[in-house]
């Protein structure tokens, strides 16, 4: 089971205006699987991005640049714990 | 731990709102846990920077808690669901999108640490010291009888290094754990020092064999004689036949180079180089002369030159 919310719940949960949440979506900074539904993932991701901002002093266009390196880097652990388990075996 | 907002950030109690802020962001840019998958230590510090920032982030909340309203305690809300990387573990939606990268390259690591470790992979890369090269000359005598050289490595370190009875130019020699130290619980590398042996200026080295040339006189060659001929143990005495000519070579069995593989030494050939006297005297010449007369020896009998010159 999926844990979903819709746009305006997710822009409720963190405060902020619901046009912020679209404008992350058509930046395709978050690719939701199901068109105005977001998953836990998606969700967190927004929440990165506004920490991104808001923390990290980080603008509109690096933050597409953080999110790419970010997700190559969860990739690269994800690949490298898998052939950690499967070489220790 | 302190609780104390402005000591968890790093400002003074009388920093201005500005400076809180930086000093908030420059902390989170280090400790934020989706820059430190899997980090707890970040995370935690994470969270306690947040929550002093939460308390003196704003002049309305500050002045709350410079009065003794709010506490740290009360700072900490619990976070609303999972953080970015922790969706994205064991393989998200987002952090998919890159199966076009070389799977081989990771097979290839892991598998070369497997080799180098002898243990696989534990999270910590214990990984042995690169081997060094080094050269070194060594002296034809040092070669051919064994010898001990003093090298300094290049860290200042004096050895003491044994070149074996019977090595060749190309022989590596190997100091073990004189090499790059290891990393973590790993051997040190081991040195390698390849041999370049000098030429001598007495003998020609043939593989095992040696071969030197030995000038003889003429009446040593017409009559015979014992010469002395060095070798590499020392001079020894050697018979030439009567009737040797300049080029004849005679052979000294087992006086050339040992051959470490069998433990059999090689032969020293000693090639006769006859030398005329260059003044000679009129006795000299006239008893030549009359020795020519009467006899019928054809030094180039049987030589192919005589025939005309075939190329």
């Amino acid at each position: 089971m999926r844990k979903v919310m819709t746009l305006n719940e997710a822009a409720q949960l963190f405060g902020v205006e619901q046009v912020i949440v679209v404008e992350m979506i058509r930046h395709e900074w978050v690719h939701p699987e199901e068109e105005r539904t977001l998953d836990e993932e998606d969700v967190a991701r927004i929440r990165l991005i506004l920490e991104l901002r808001h923390q990290f002093g980080a603008n509109d266009e690096a933050i597409p640049v953080i999110l790419h390196l970010m997700d190559q880097l969860y990739y690269l652990r994800s690949r490298l714990g898998f052939l950690a388990s499967s070489n220790n075996k | 731990m302190t609780t104390n907002p402005y000591e968890m950030l790093g400002v003074s109690a009388k920093a201005t709102q500005d400076e809180i802020k930086s000093a908030y962001r420059n902390l989170a840019k280090k400790f934020h846990p989706d820059l430190n998958p899997g980090n707890k230590s970040a995370e935690t510090r994470f969270k306690e920077i947040s929550a002093a920032y939460e308390l003196v982030g704003t002049p309305e909340n500050r002045a709350k808690f410079d009065r003794g309203e709010s506490e740290a305690a009360q700072a900490q809300q619990p976070r609303s669901g999972p953080y970015y990387h922790e969706t994205q573990a064991g393989g998200g939606r987002y952090s998919q999108g890159f199966g076009g990268m070389d799977d081989d390259i990771f097979s290839s690591i892991f598998e070369q640490m497997g080799r180098q470790g002898g243990s696989g992979f534990h999270g910590t890369s214990d990984m042995r010291g690169e081997d060094v090269n080094y050269k070194m000359d060594v002296s034809f005598r040092d070669a051919a009888l064994g010898g001990e050289r003093e090298i300094t490595l290049p860290s200042g370190k004096k050895i003491r290094v044994k070149i074996p009875a019977g090595v060749h130019s190309g022989v590596k020699l190997r100091l073990a754990g004189l090499g790059e130290p290891g990393v973590g619980k790993a051997p040190t590398g081991d040195a390698y020092v390849e041999l370049n042996v000098l030429p001598s200026p007495l003998f020609k080295r043939e593989g095992n064999d040696l071969e030197i040339e030995v000038p003889i006189s003429v009446s040593e060659a017409i009559l015979g004689a014992e010469v002395k001929v060095p070798t590499i143990d020392g001079p020894v005495l050697m018979k030439i036949p009567a009737g040797a000519s300049s080029g004849k070579k005679l052979r000294l069995s087992g006086k050339g180079i040992l051959n470490n593989s069998t433990g059999k030494r090689g032969d020293q050939y000693v090639v006769l180089k006859l030398v005329c006297p260059p003044n000679a005297d009129s006795e000299i010449k006239q008893a030549v002369q009359a020795w020519a007369h009467r006899q019928t020896f054809d030094a180039r009998v049987g030589w192919i030159g005589s025939q005309g010159g075939v190329l």
